[in-house]
């Protein structure tokens, strides 16, 4: 059991003040939705004050509905996680010598995990959610496993084939000169 | 258990503040903006500046704000939809989060300019989401739904599927003789 400390206690009685569940989500749809405005300058240059007003009127209608608030505290601790992880890779792949400038396919593997990710986050974090579309894969065989192993090494390295002959130069062809 | 944030925010909502008031702001701002932007009024001049009729627009926007409050269709579907809409802006932002992991921060980050494929059917993805949620919001989803359930094997379904496939194979041919072909 973990032990209680005073900074616990101190979140705990945020936690029941509602910190959680209302001034955060209220804070996160506002800044995110004000930097996205200003950002694309939906309204033109110069509005400055109508961008904050639109932000806030979508923050206050996001934290009515509990459901969704329910969602964001439960699906965003676990992207902290998955970044965290994708970090501690990132350190890892450093200390051999690579750099933060990523290109081709570990970019495209990236981001397909990413989304991966982040859609699995959102996706046990429904609610009602209990194990729906992963429940198969608990009656596996290790044999089953092997195959599925074998068969994933074996699509990345089709795709891996793919991707590195795209600079190759071809040839003339049956159906006419290519170049 | 109901924090006292919560109980407060179930005191605006029974008040009418998500009912009338925010729906009524929001109509009223981006009313007005798209008026000052857009100067369909015509402009007046202040010293030697041209300006938007502010006034003009203003009365427009809130008339418009009022009209759009006491339909309570719309307001109900407003509701429902903007925090679904929120949700999509946040999900679409922890992607670009993990991505942005590999981002050299050289630059400005653009995945446009990364992948223009992806961008394109992201963008594809990102309209039928948005078009499920606003037809989820004034209750039409479930029709669609119903319909194409229940015509899946009609005339109907599957002539919209064949004019579909054409509208992508006439796309991919145009695509092509726009991008390769002789010169």
């Amino acid at each position: 059991m973990a032990q209680q400390t005073f900074l616990l206690e101190v979140v705990k009685s945020l936690e029941s003040l509602g910190l959680y569940n209302v001034i955060i989500p209220l804070i996160l749809v506002f800044v995110i939705v004000w930097g996205v405005l200003e950002r694309i300058k939906i309204f033109g240059g110069k509005s400055k004050a109508i961008n904050p007003l639109i932000a806030i009127i979508f923050a206050f209608l996001f934290i009515r509905s509990q459901v969704f608030v329910e969602i964001i505290n439960q699906f965003l601790p676990k992207i902290g996680i998955y970044l965290i992880i994708l970090m501690g890779f990132m350190i890892l792949i450093g200390i051999v010598g690579g750099g933060a400038k990523w290109t081709n396919i570990p970019f495209y593997i990236i981001v397909v995990l990413s989304i991966l990710a982040v859609f699995g986050s959102v996706f046990t974090s429904l609610p009602g959610y209990s194990g729906l579309g992963l429940n198969f894969l608990e009656g596996l065989s290790q044999a089953d496993w092997f195959a599925l192993i074998i068969l994933a090494v074996l699509l990345i390295i089709v795709v891996w084939a793919m991707f590195t002959q795209t600079d190759t130069k071809i040839g003339p062809g049956a159906f006419g000169a290519g170049k | 258990m109901v924090t006292p944030l919560e109980e407060a925010i179930g005191f605006l909502d029974r008040f009418g503040f998500f009912r009338v008031i925010l729906p009524f702001l929001l109509v009223f701002t981006v009313v007005y903006a798209l008026l000052e932007k857009t100067k369909i009024f015509g402009t007046q001049k202040h010293g030697d500046k041209e300006l938007p009729r502010k006034n003009m627009n203003a009365m427009v926007a809130f008339v418009i704000g009022l009209l759009v409050v006491s339909a309570r269709d719309v307001v109900t579907a407003l509701q429902t939809s903007l925090p679904n809409v929120v949700m999509l802006i946040i999900v679409i932002l922890a992607v670009l989060i993990g991505i942005g992991m590999l981002w050299s921060g050289e630059k400005e980050f653009s995945l446009f300019e990364k992948l223009p494929k992806l961008s394109y059917v992201l963008i594809a993805v990102i309209l039928f989401v948005l078009l499920g949620i606003f037809l989820d919001s004034f209750g039409v989803l479930n029709n669609v739904f119903d319909f194409f359930g229940r015509n899946y094997d009609r005339p109907v379904v599957t002539s919209i599927g064949l004019l579909i496939v054409v509208a992508i194979i006439m796309w991919l041919i145009i695509r092509e003789g726009k991008t390769g072909g002789e010169k």
